[in-house]
């Protein structure tokens, strides 16, 4: 129906939203590009992407403005699939299954994994996004891979070989 | 266990390497096997995140409350850029000589020529979410062309395409650009492409574009503007398209 609804949708979980802050954050980002759209430049998949990732962070850090003013730590994770029964209830098979296989990762590097594997961004443009040299954007995936596969091999039945 | 190449294997796998280095790197596979087993586990990771991710998708409920809110921008939009137009007649107010009025008139056309391909897409894409994507199912242009006489301002070129792989769907009559545009609906697979035609003088016709990754291709045949719009690959558009002027040609030629 609406296009890349899913491919942003499906980004946003990975970048450890809960399906409810998923769903509000896609649904900013779709009107970000829709306003936007002028600014449109190559594919339109990525370019939505990373509009998905900047309302991540920007609701992120909404997020923590608000705890924080209420005298709560400021260092909070992102909200990751932490155990909420009434959410997990209706968790699809699928959602449940990423949520194990991305189970340990950092935000940092589910991030990267998504900018690399979802939005299928080049080293260059995730670098640009994150504002990060490229060198970083290879380590920083690379170690997103080796954690990815340690826990893997850990859990047998998550394994890949 | 990881070789020194280890960022480099990475970097082959993501295609990020320049030729020469890639095959450079091929030739060091052949003899670490330590490589080669990055490698490999490389794609499975891969294959595996794909799986899983398959298996999300955006809910109904998602779907059907981004459309709203689209509508509601573009509807927004709109009113905006009404506004905006009422202000500069009325700060005009006749003082200004005939050609600054020319010169506007221009600038407006232009302001408002994007915006009838923008509209054409946010009303393909609420037509496709609700249930009023077709108000009059034919595919028999016996049947149609007469029923868009006197509910549409333009008796658009009715025409099934089913031996081309482009079945009549059906028509609908909606408001565009201040008219009422004549909207055909067509199949072509899985998709649904529609054309939406509506009075417009014979002017630079609007270069194809995508808006929300609906592609639109516009022409215009006497005063009659079309426009088709949908989610199919260009060249699959560009065919139905060319039927259409072809159609539409012949039509207006008379015997």
């Amino acid at each position: 129906m609406l296009p890349h609804l899913d491919a942003a949708y499906r980004f946003a979980r990975w970048l450890g939203n809960t399906r409810a802050d998923a769903e509000d954050i896609v649904q900013e980002a779709m009107l970000r590009a829709f306003r936007a759209h002028g600014a449109l430049r190559g594919e339109p998949r990525p370019w939505l992407l990373t509009i998905v990732r900047n309302c991540h962070v920007d609701a992120h850090r909404e997020r923590q403005r608000e705890t924080s003013g209420r005298g709560a730590l400021r260092d909070e994770p992102l909200a990751g699939f932490g155990p909420d029964p009434q959410l997990a209830a209706i968790q699809s098979q699928g959602e449940a299954q990423l949520q194990r296989l991305l189970g340990e990762l950092t935000p940092e590097q589910r991030e990267v994994l998504a900018l690399r594997e979802l939005a299928e961004l080049s080293y260059r443009e995730i670098a640009a996004l994150l504002t990060v040299p490229i060198g970083t954007v290879m380590s920083r995936l690379a170690r997103a891979r080796e954690a990815l596969q340690e826990h893997w091999t850990r859990e047998p039945d998550h394994g890949v070989c | 266990m990881a070789c020194a190449e280890s960022l480099r294997v990475q970097a082959y796998f993501d295609a990020e390497l320049p030729p020469g280095e890639a095959r450079a790197l091929e030739e060091h596979l052949n003899e670490c096997a330590a490589c080669r087993a990055q490698l490999q586990v490389l794609g499975a990771q891969r294959a595996r995140l794909r799986v899983a991710s398959e298996g999300i998708n955006a809910s109904r409920a998602l779907s059907t409350r981004v459309s709203a809110a689209l509508a509601a921008a573009e509807d927004a939009g709109r009113s905006r850029q009404r506004e905006r137009r009422t202000f500069w007649f009325g700060a005009l107010g006749g003082a200004l000589a005939g050609a600054c009025a020319v010169a506007l008139v221009f600038l407006g056309a232009q302001r408002l020529r994007p915006d009838a391909l923008t509209q054409v897409a946010a009303q393909h894409v609420s037509a496709l979410a609700g249930d009023a994507l077709i108000q009059m199912r034919s595919s028999s242009h016996h049947t149609l062309k007469p029923w868009f006489a006197g509910r549409s301002d333009v008796a658009p070129v009715v025409a099934d395409f089913s031996d081309e792989g482009y079945p009549l769907l059906g028509g609908r009559v909606q408001r565009l650009a201040g008219s009422r545009a004549a909207v055909l609906v067509y199949a072509h697979g899985a998709h649904v492409l529609e054309v939406f035609s509506w009075p417009a003088p014979a002017g630079a016709v609007p270069l194809p574009r995508t808006v929300h990754g609906y592609h639109l291709l516009a022409w215009q045949s006497g005063d009659v503007r079309s426009c088709l719009v949908g989610d199919a690959a260009w060249p699959e558009l560009q065919r139905l398209a060319g039927l259409l002027q072809e159609r539409a040609r012949l039509e207006a030629v008379p015997p």
